[in-house]
């Protein structure tokens, strides 16, 4: 399975903070698509090789400036879907149906007529099922079609809201089945996002999920943030299992975490497979990634 | 109506601390929650008059928190204002008052287009000092040092350390210890923190803003 080792985290270009909104309020003033593409491709020069990212407008515009300037360094991507608060927010502003067909306005004629005999089996049939490969198919193009050509579509994950949520449902089928059609159809690594590791390497047991050939993208920091039940039960499933494939984010815990401190204690860790760190401005991606290129090699599991 | 902020561990230790006296007798206060959900009018049933409107749907976390903080005003003031939805309010002022008690405002506005995240935020004068709170931190000013309370100077807590961790996190933290706390509660057969006496209170604090906001008509 190949993985980027170092991702670009892009919760700061969402106005994002899981630690402090008031920072983020201020980021958000100043944060524009220029700013953004900057940082993309400083991150990029100092050792980022990979993107997270959401499945939105945002997103589309963004990668599609990237495309425009020119950008032409390699770069993985590592889609989230849904957004949440995408969807909250067609909803409420036109409607199930104007959110339907909000969605669908991008794609080209011979998609949306598929898409669209597809829906009506959805909507005919309330197929959760035929929903999200849809839903999965409709986002993808899009993000293919706006993406930079040096850019490579690696890994989608499933966000977290509906990660933990399908566990506490017992969707493991459903997910089962999402992940073998991103697998088979578009070829990219499954992988969900979740800030329960124990509970969902349990689940993907559960479910048949082969955990080997899924990639799973979870908190890991010294101060145990969003790391249910607690940070030691997370840090001891990656002790156990060398099958499972994880990539790290929250290190930095927003800041709370020196650049020092992150790095001392991602060492400490067994079988990760990677890092996604989000930064707000070019100095910040210059000098976390230099550093975590720098001091990470030997850290990662291989590949 | 899920008062999760009574989860919340900045909000919890803020009002140990107003007890304990960390900041004196408090005088004054002054809060808003905002947030830039609302910037067109929105076909949507919790943004039209009779079962909306920002003070009824959005309003109910803070006046809780305040109502917990200082107890039932003695007198409400309230003014409303729609600025995109149809027949519901999107911003409301409301002055409370209490006959031996601190003097303050909020602001509840969710229109706030550069706003972005939200916020839920109370700032607390007392005669010892000022105690400014959000779901995130407290920053906290003593004049004098309160015995066995806080050393003078400036204090900034953290909620990562005011806030336990749970066994499984679903969505965020506060939801999540408020489903566990309800369900302990059910398996338990005991009295949840949130019942509906302390909700009736809200509603009525409500119903006095929105009255208020009719008198002026």
């Amino acid at each position: 399975m190949e993985i980027d080792r170092l991702l670009l985290g892009s919760n700061p270009f969402y106005g994002t903070d899981h630690y402090l909104g008031e920072r983020a309020r201020q980021r958000n003033l100043s944060m524009n698509q220029e700013r953004m593409v900057g940082v993309i491709e400083e991150a990029c020069k100092f050792g980022a090789t990979g993107f997270n990212c959401s499945t939105d407008p945002l997103t589309y515009g963004l990668l599609n400036s990237l495309k425009k300037s020119g950008f032409s360094k390699k770069l993985g991507l590592y889609p989230t879907f849904p957004n949440p608060q995408g969807f909250l927010n067609e909803q409420l502003t036109h409607g199930t149906i104007g959110m339907l067909d909000s969605a669908l306005r991008d794609l080209n004629s011979s998609s949306k007529v598929s898409a669209v005999i597809r829906g009506g089996f959805t909507l005919l049939t309330l197929d959760a099922e035929r929903g999200m490969k849809l839903y999965a198919d409709i986002e993808l193009e899009r993000l293919r079609s706006s993406s930079p050509q040096s850019s490579q579509l690696r890994a989608v994950l499933l966000h977290e809201s509906f990660t933990d949520l399908g566990m506490c449902f017992g969707l493991g089928p459903l997910f089962k089945a999402c992940a073998e059609h991103v697998s088979d159809k578009h070829g990219v690594i499954p992988g969900f996002v979740t800030r329960n590791l124990r509970a969902f390497v349990a689940f993907c047991e559960s479910s048949s999920i082969p955990i080997n050939g899924t990639l799973i993208m979870t908190p890991f920091n010294s101060l145990g943030y969003q790391m249910a039940p607690s940070r030691e039960a997370s840090e001891r499933v990656l002790l156990d299992r060398a099958d499972v494939n994880v990539i790290a984010t929250g290190l930095l815990g927003g800041g709370l975490v020196s650049i020092d401190d992150a790095i001392g204690y991602l060492r400490t860790l067994r079988n990760t497979s990677g890092v996604a760190v989000g930064v707000s401005t070019k100095a910040h991606a210059r000098e976390t990634f230099s550093r975590l290129k720098g001091e990470l090699s030997g850290v990662f599991k291989s590949s | 109506m899920g008062f999760q902020n009574r989860f919340s561990g900045t909000f919890n230790k803020t009002m140990d601390l107003i007890m304990r006296g960390a900041i004196g007798e408090p005088k004054f206060f002054w809060g808003h929650h905002f947030s830039p959900l609302v910037l067109q009018d929105l076909e949507h049933w919790k943004f039209r008059g009779g079962s909306g409107g920002v003070v009824l749907e959005f309003g109910p976390h803070l006046l809780d928190l305040v109502l917990s903080m200082f107890g039932e005003p003695s007198s409400v003031f309230g003014r409303m204002k729609s600025m995109f939805s149809a027949g519901a309010e999107d911003y409301a002022h409301i002055l409370l008052t209490y006959d031996s008690g601190p003097t303050g405002y909020v602001d509840l506005c969710w229109s706030m287009r550069n706003y972005t995240p939200g916020e839920l935020m109370v700032e607390v004068h007392g005669k010892n000092g000022t105690l400014n709170v959000n779901e995130e931190r407290i920053v906290l000013q003593v004049k004098d040092a309160v015995s066995g309370v806080l050393d003078a100077g400036t204090h900034f807590m953290h909620w990562t350390s005011l806030t336990p961790s749970v066994d499984f996190l679903l969505s965020g933290v506060l939801t999540t210890l408020e489903d566990d706390h309800f369900l302990r509660s059910v398996a338990s057969n005991s009295q949840t923190r949130s019942d509906f006496d302390r909700a009736s209170k809200v509603n009525k604090l409500i119903d006095a803003i929105k009255a208020s906001d009719q008198g002026a008509l």
